[in-house]
C-alpha cells in the first residue's frame, strides 16, 4: 500500500544543478533550490529542462552553507507540517530557531558572505535571520566597540558623546 | 438757519433797534457765518473740524495710534456677522416648527393647495446650513506653525496610521472660544488617488480650524494600522492678525496623497551616495541599510556617532523611522505636538513602545489654553484595542503641557502610574528642574532647560536631582 501510494504524491524526485562562482556543481533537490526566490522565478519563466544555473556571486563554501540551511528548512518544515497532521506536540519550531542560532553564529566574514548570497538568491528566510544577527552585533556596543567591529573609519566631526 | 435768522432780527427788533445797524461786531461775525452756512462753506467746516480730530489723534499716545483700527473694524464685523449667523442658524429649526404647525393648526381645510411657504422655508434652511457643510469638506489647515506641525504630522502619517487623533485646545474660529476639539483623522480615506485633498472624517465638533488666534495644542496619538504614505505640501498666504505684528505668515498646508515610498527611498540612496564610503565595509550599502533598519531604536544614539554616515543616516528620523515601518518595525507608536504661543515652539515628542512595559502607559491629559479654561481629564490609549479610555482624574488643575514618560509613569505635573491608576505628586525637586522641553531617551528624563541658557539636564531618580548634561550646548 504504502509502496503504491508514495509515487502518487511524490513525483520522482528531481534535481538542480548550482555551479558556484569557482566552479563547482552542486547537484540539489529541486524543493531544496526553490527556497531561492530566484530560482523559483527562473523555475517559472523557464522551460523545464534548463536545470543549471551559475551563481557567479557565490563561492563554493558559502553555497555549501546555504545548501545545508534549505534542506534544513525544508526537512524540518515537512517534519513540522507533519507533526501538526498528526496533532501531536512538537518543538520543531523551536528546534529550527535553535539550529538557525547555531548556523549563523559565524565570523564576520563568513557572515557577510551568507548575507550576500542570500540577498543575491533572495532567500527571505536566511536574509532575514542574517541581517538580525549583524544588527545584534551592532546593538549594545559602544561606538568604538563598533567602528572596530565592523572596520568603519571614524569621520565624525564632533563626538558628543565623547565625554562619557 | 432760517429761524436762527429771524429770531436775531426778532430779538433786535424788540430791543428797538433796526436790523443790521449798530449790531456789535460779534453779531455781525454770527449772522455772516449764520448767511454762509447754506452752501459752499460747510466744506471749510467739516475740514477744520478734521483738522481739529487730527490734532487730537496727534496728541494721543503711541499704542492707541499704532493699533490696527482697520483690522480691528474687520474683526468686529466679523464677530457681528457670527453673532448674527449663529442667531439666524439657531432660530431657523423653531421657526420651521413653529411655521409648520400654524399650517397644520391653521390651514386644515385647505387641502388642495401646496404649501409653497414651507418648501422656502426649507430652502432657506438648506441656504444656512450649507457653510458648514462647505466648512467640514475643507481640507485647509492654518497654523502659523504650520510647517513644524505638518512635519510633525507627517512623521506621524509616516509612521504608518491610519487614524490620527486630534485634540485642539483655545480658540478656533468664532463660535468656539475656550472649547475643546477631538476629531480624528481618517487617513485611510485619503486613499490611493494622487490629487486627493479629501481629508477630515470629524468625530465630533466642526472646527474652523481656518481663523483661530490664540493658541492651539495638537495632541496627536497613533493608532497602530496599515501603512499610508501621505505627504503635505505646504504654501504661505500672508494674514494680518489683530494686534500682534508677528502673525503676518500663515502658512497653510493641506494633505495630498504621494503613491508610494520611491522618494523616500530616493532621497535615503541620493544621501548614502553623498555620505562617501560604504555603510559597512564589505557589505553593500542596501543590505547594510536593512541591517542598520533593524537596530533597537535604544541602541540609536550609540550608532549615529559611529560616523558620519551613520550619523546623517540616524539623524533624518523621518525617513529612517518610514522605512523602519515599512519594513514592520514599530517601535515609537506615539507623536505628541503641542504648540505654545508663549514660547513659540512646537513641542513633540516620541514616545517608545517597549515590550516588556505597561502597553497602558500613554495618555494624553489636558493643557491650559491661554488661561481660559483648565483641564483636568486624561485619557489613556490602549494601543492594542486601540480605543481611548478616561482616567483618574489629577485632582489639580494643569497648567503645563509637556509631559514624559519615564519608568513606566507618566511625569506631566503630577506622576501617574498607569498601574494603579491614581497620581501621585511629583517631588519637589523633579518639578522645580523641569523648566522646558522633555524628552525621555533610554530611561533618562532630559529636559532642555529655557531659563539657565538652553542647558541640558537629566534627571536622577536615585538621588532626587539634576544633573547637566556636558558637552556643546543645545542650539537655540
Amino acid at each position: 500500500m504504502k509502496d503504491s501510494f508514495n509515487p502518487s504524491i511524490e513525483p520522482p524526485k528531481k534535481t538542480v544543478t548550482l555551479v558556484s562562482s569557482d566552479g563547482y556543481d552542486f547537484e540539489v533537490e529541486e524543493e531544496v533550490a526553490l527556497e531561492s526566490q530566484v530560482i523559483k522565478d527562473g523555475f517559472e519563466d523557464k522551460a523545464v529542462d534548463d536545470r543549471e544555473y551559475l551563481l557567479f556571486n557565490v563561492h563554493s563554501d558559502t553555497l555549501e552553507l546555504i545548501i545545508k540551511y534549505c534542506e534544513k528548512h525544508v526537512s524540518s518544515r515537512k517534519s513540522i507540517s507533519a507533526a501538526a497532521a498528526s496533532s501531536s506536540s512538537s518543538n520543531g519550531e523551536e528546534a529550527l530557531k535553535e539550529w538557525d542560532e547555531h548556523f549563523i553564529s559565524v565570523d564576520t566574514n563568513t557572515l557577510y558572505d551568507i548575507l550576500m548570497a542570500a540577498d543575491y538568491l533572495n532567500i527571505k528566510s536566511l536574509l532575514d535571520l542574517a541581517i538580525q544577527k549583524v544588527a545584534d552585533t551592532i546593538h549594545g556596543r559602544s561606538p568604538e566597540q563598533i567602528r572596530k567591529k565592523f572596520n568603519i573609519e571614524n569621520d565624525s566631526i564632533i563626538d558628543p558623546w565623547a565625554s562619557e | 438757519m432760517v429761524t436762527l435768522l429771524v429770531s436775531r432780527l426778532l430779538r433786535c427788533r424788540r430791543q428797538g433797534l433796526y436790523p443790521f445797524q449798530n449790531t456789535t461786531p460779534m453779531v455781525t461775525c454770527a449772522i455772516i457765518m449764520t448767511e454762509g452756512d447754506s452752501a459752499g462753506p460747510s466744506r471749510i467746516i467739516l475740514v477744520h473740524s478734521l483738522g481739529e480730530i487730527k490734532k487730537v489723534w496727534k496728541t494721543l499716545p503711541q499704542p492707541v495710534r499704532s493699533f490696527p483700527w482697520p483690522e480691528a473694524l474687520v474683526n468686529f464685523l466679523e464677530l457681528i456677522l457670527g453673532l448674527v449667523y449663529v442667531v439666524a442658524k439657531y432660530l431657523s429649526v423653531p421657526l420651521l416648527a413653529l411655521t409648520s404647525l400654524i399650517y397644520f393648526a391653521l390651514c386644515d381645510d385647505q387641502e388642495g393647495e401646496f404649501p409653497w411657504h414651507l418648501v422656502s422655508v426649507a430652502f432657506f434652511l438648506i441656504l444656512v446650513k450649507l457653510p458648514v457643510l462647505v466648512n467640514t469638506d475643507n481640507a485647509v489647515w492654518e497654523a502659523r506653525e504650520g510647517i513644524a506641525l505638518s512635519q510633525c504630522v507627517y512623521s506621524v502619517l509616516q509612521q504608518g496610521v491610519s487614524f490620527v487623533r486630534v485634540v485642539v485646545y483655545g480658540e478656533l474660529g468664532l463660535f468656539s472660544k475656550g472649547r475643546k476639539f477631538i476629531f480624528v483623522l481618517n487617513l485611510s480615506s485619503i486613499g490611493k488617488e494622487s490629487s486627493s485633498l479629501l481629508l477630515l472624517d470629524w468625530v465630533c465638533g466642526t472646527v474652523n480650524l481656518l481663523s483661530y488666534q490664540k493658541r492651539i495644542s495638537i495632541w496627536i496619538s497613533l493608532h497602530k494600522r496599515k501603512m499610508q504614505l501621505v505627504r503635505f505640501s505646504c504654501h504661505q498666504a500672508p494674514v494680518q492678525k489683530l494686534g500682534d505684528s508677528k502673525m503676518t505668515l500663515s502658512p497653510k498646508f493641506r494633505v495630498a496623497s504621494i503613491q508610494s515610498s520611491s522618494i523616500l527611498q530616493l532621497s535615503i540612496e541620493c544621501q548614502l551616495i553623498a555620505g562617501g564610503g560604504p555603510l559597512i565595509p564589505g557589505l553593500p550599502d542596501d543590505v547594510a541599510l536593512d541591517c542598520l533598519l533593524r537596530l533597537p531604536v535604544e541602541s540609536h544614539p550609540s550608532c549615529r556617532v559611529v560616523c558620519k554616515r551613520w550619523h546623517l543616516l540616524l539623524g533624518t528620523k523621518e525617513r529612517f523611522f518610514s522605512r523602519r515601518k515599512e519594513l514592520g518595525y514599530q517601535d515609537p507608536w506615539l507623536f505628541i505636538c503641542t504648540y505654545q504661543k508663549c514660547t513659540s515652539k512646537i513641542q513633540w515628542q516620541v514616545y517608545f513602545h517597549t515590550p516588556g512595559r505597561n502597553p497602558l502607559c500613554l495618555l494624553w491629559h489636558g493643557g491650559n489654553s491661554s488661561d481660559l479654561f483648565e483641564l483636568e481629564s486624561a485619557d489613556v490609549l490602549d494601543p492594542i484595542k486601540g480605543s481611548w479610555h478616561p482616567i483618574a482624574s489629577m485632582g489639580v488643575n494643569m497648567a503645563s503641557y509637556d509631559a514624559a514618560v519615564h519608568n513606566g509613569k507618566l511625569l506631566v505635573t503630577q506622576v501617574y502610574d498607569p498601574r494603579l491608576n491614581y497620581w501621585e505628586t511629583m517631588s519637589a525637586n523633579l518639578r522645580e528642574g523641569w523648566t522646558g522641553l522633555s524628552a525621555v531617551v533610554d530611561g533618562h528624563l532630559f529636559v532642555v532647560s529655557e531659563h539657565e541658557r538652553m542647558k541640558l539636564k537629566v534627571y536622577d531618580v536615585k538621588t532626587d536631582s539634576w544633573e547637566v548634561v556636558v558637552g556643546s550646548p543645545v542650539p537655540e
